[in-house]
């Protein structure tokens, strides 16, 4: 049964006028209603959740708008208050809901969420239709690499791109040697996602394999490989590493004579400048 | 310009486009870099030119980008073109487009989420790029794109040419250099915005249930680096300015066509706000929605505020109110009156055929971006943010500065 209470509260986000363009937000009735819920603690947010819908079934509006109003405003609550909302919010995961409300909690927690929710996130990798949601609620939030670490051996297909991705914009060098082996996989978009993740890394290890990568792709997967190469060496310019940047730098300029690669070969000796 | 008037100017356009498209791969055209020498501009002075995202603003940002240079049209490409592409002269993938080494210029007229991916791997490819506006759909994909063609040396300009006619009225001169000078502390200046922002007709439509997929559309690659949502047709074709997803409402869109000039007249082209407060309901979230005002600050005191004057309390916290060389002691009216009026902005033909930058360049649009992106952000969290402009992050606001930087989908990374 819907918790009447929340179902009122909720009930200020319908907009009298206009639903299709939100047109008079009513500002003090829906601060109150928020206010309302955040008083009912748990309660509050296990009924907002209990009112979700699937996304074919619809008619959830002024509810995704309300709990998303309350996952904004959270983000600035004393971070004990946080704590509490969020952990109420990532408990109804464990609860019997539509698969598509359990994506809309999951992108709450990515507003909200920290590290209090990291493992419940981590879970939600390996779901065959909510790891993406998963995977960017984990990112937002940051220092997050071993929910990403525990699900690489267990991924493949598009989960396992995002999660190589992920764990290059998270910098988890220590995932290096086994995204090393992608770089040459039968798959063109893994190939290029595991060049950039240790480009973002700046794994010095990979600047041959990177540099063999992008000599040997054809076509817009050697402009992409060859800008990893590039953004490696700056990468790596950065952390000091300058022997690994100049062999970038002189790779690049030695070798790409064609016409159309004249602005790489350019790219490249200015590089060489600025690595000195 | 009319709703209708611009559809039928679109099928004209792309009916000529086709057909030019057809007639021009009958002959060869010589890509620049084979016969340019320095600076690659060829002695015929012709380019290869592509449409990438043919729809809505897409004809105009073509043919702009065409103004003052020869260009043969040698591709068009739109997710929307699936079961029509040929991939010789009709895409639906771009980067088929951007291999292509008979391209030098490349006009983007996409749904802003695309902008930056598109216009990095253009400059990768070594090709020049005019972008239709809003630059970006979020922060860091304004610094990808000034790092990679600054990076490839390419010419970056933005789909807005206010600041060529503010830059050359006297009054917005004068302005420029006292702004530049840095002598005005602090400066009391400021410049509203009065309505004219579209918030109600470009808010999303949060209502709509799922709808079938066309068949002539690659849903998945239009969704590209944003989540991949339950299509629903305003999710495109010109609606979608209202979806987070892709833009940030009428605020992004038509406040950096006001805030481009405003910006440059206000010598602000490399720095951004630092405090940054609005007046607003709660966020939908999935659909851009009411606001009331906006105010930002920079550093030297200088404010910038929108006043939407479609929702909410009217913004009444400061008076316009513009310098003028009287705000100065008489030594520094001297220093600014000998200061050399700055240089006269490029076109993208003037910084194609020189290799200069482009009076709207990517840095100057992303600084204007920035600004719109601030705005957005303070609506949605809705409490006074913080920003570093050296950085680029909102500072003490962790889950503020997640929409600075938010995760993109992969395989597609910035």
């Amino acid at each position: 049964m819907p918790n009447e209470k929340v179902v009122q509260f909720a009930e200020q986000f319908r907009d009298p006028k206009d639903l299709k363009r939100q047109s008079n937000p009513n500002l003090k009735e829906m601060t109150a209603a928020l206010d309302g819920l955040r008083a009912m603690g748990a309660e509050g947010v296990t009924g907002l959740v209990a009112l979700l819908k699937p996304d074919a079934e619809g008619g959830d509006v002024h509810v995704r708008h309300c709990l998303h109003g309350q996952a904004m405003r959270a983000a600035d609550w004393p971070e004990k208050d946080r704590q509490a909302f969020t952990k109420a919010l990532a408990g109804t995961l464990k609860e019997d809901h539509p698969k598509q409300a359990k994506g809309f909690v999951i992108r709450q927690l990515q507003v909200a969420g920290g590290a209090e929710v990291a493992a419940t996130l981590g879970e939600w990798l390996l779901d065959e239709e909510l790891w993406e949601d998963a995977a960017q609620a984990l990112l937002a939030i940051g220092g997050t690499a071993d929910q990403f670490l525990k699900a690489l051996p267990r991924v493949k297909g598009k989960q396992l791109l995002t999660v190589v991705q992920a764990l290059g914009v998270l910098k988890v060098n220590n995932a290096a040697e086994r995204i090393l082996e992608l770089v040459t996989t039968d798959d063109a978009d893994l190939r290029q996602v595991a060049a950039r993740a240790l480009t973002d890394m700046a794994d010095a290890g990979a600047v041959g394999t990177l540099l063999k990568a992008a000599d040997t792709a054809k076509g817009f997967e050697r402009t992409k490989q060859t800008g990893a190469c590039l953004q490696l060496a700056e990468n790596l310019l950065a952390l000091g590493r300058r022997k690994e940047a100049t062999r970038i730098y002189q790779h690049l300029r030695d070798t790409r004579k064609d016409p159309a690669e004249a602005h790489i070969r350019e790219a490249a000796g200015l590089g060489l400048k600025q690595a000195g | 310009m009319t709703r209708k008037a611009s559809s039928v100017s679109r099928r004209r356009f792309l009916k000529t486009s086709s057909a030019t498209v057809a007639a021009v791969a009958t002959c060869q055209i010589v890509p620049r870099h084979v016969v340019g020498g320095a600076g690659q501009t060829p002695p015929s002075e012709t380019f290869g030119g592509a449409l990438i995202g043919v729809g809505g603003r897409g004809p105009g940002t073509y043919n702009t980008m065409c103004k003052g240079l020869n260009v043969k049209q040698l591709a068009l490409c739109d997710v929307k073109f699936v079961g029509r592409a040929d991939n010789k002269k009709v895409y639906t993938d771009f980067r088929r487009v951007l291999e292509r080494k008979d391209i030098d210029l490349i006009a983007i007229a996409t749904p802003p989420h695309w902008h930056a991916l598109i216009s990095i791997a253009a400059a990768e490819a070594g090709k020049d790029v005019l972008c239709e506006k809003p630059m970006t759909r979020f922060i860091a994909e304004g610094r990808a794109v000034v790092n990679a063609f600054k990076r490839y040396n390419r010419v970056f300009q933005i789909g807005t040419f206010g600041r060529f006619g503010a830059s050359g009225n006297r009054g917005n001169i004068t302005t420029h250099k006292i702004m530049r000078s840095g002598l005005l502390k602090p400066c009391e200046a400021v410049h509203i915005k009065s309505g004219g922002l579209k918030v109600k007709q470009w808010s999303g439509d949060p209502g709509l249930l799922p709808q079938p997929v066309p068949g002539s559309l690659d849903w998945d690659f239009y969704c590209g680096p944003s989540p991949l949502k339950p299509y629903v047709r305003p999710r495109t074709g010109g609606t979608h300015r209202g979806y987070w997803d892709y833009e940030g409402g009428g605020l992004s869109d038509m406040a950096q066509h006001h805030f481009d000039p405003v910006q440059w007249t206000f010598g602000k082209d490399d720095t951004s706000p630092v405090e940054i407060e609005a007046h607003a309901p709660p966020p939908h979230p999935e659909c851009t929605g009411m606001w009331g005002w906006v105010e930002l600050k920079y550093a030297d005191g200088l404010t910038f505020a929108m006043d939407s004057r479609e929702w909410g309390e009217r913004y009444t916290r400061k008076k316009e109110r513009g310098v003028s060389l009287n705000d100065l002691s008489p030594a520094d009216r001297k220093k600014v009156e000998a200061m050399p009026d700055p240089a006269k902005l490029l076109s993208f033909a003037e910084a194609v055929k020189t290799r200069g930058l482009a009076g709207g360049n990517a840095e100057a649009a992303h600084r204007c971006s920035t600004m719109l992106h601030l705005a957005n952000i303070a609506i949605r969290v809705r409490r006074k943010i913080k920003y570093d402009p050296v950085k680029e992050e909102i500072i003490g606001d962790p889950e503020a500065n997640r929409l600075v930087n938010p995760p993109t989908r992969a395989p597609w990374h910035l």
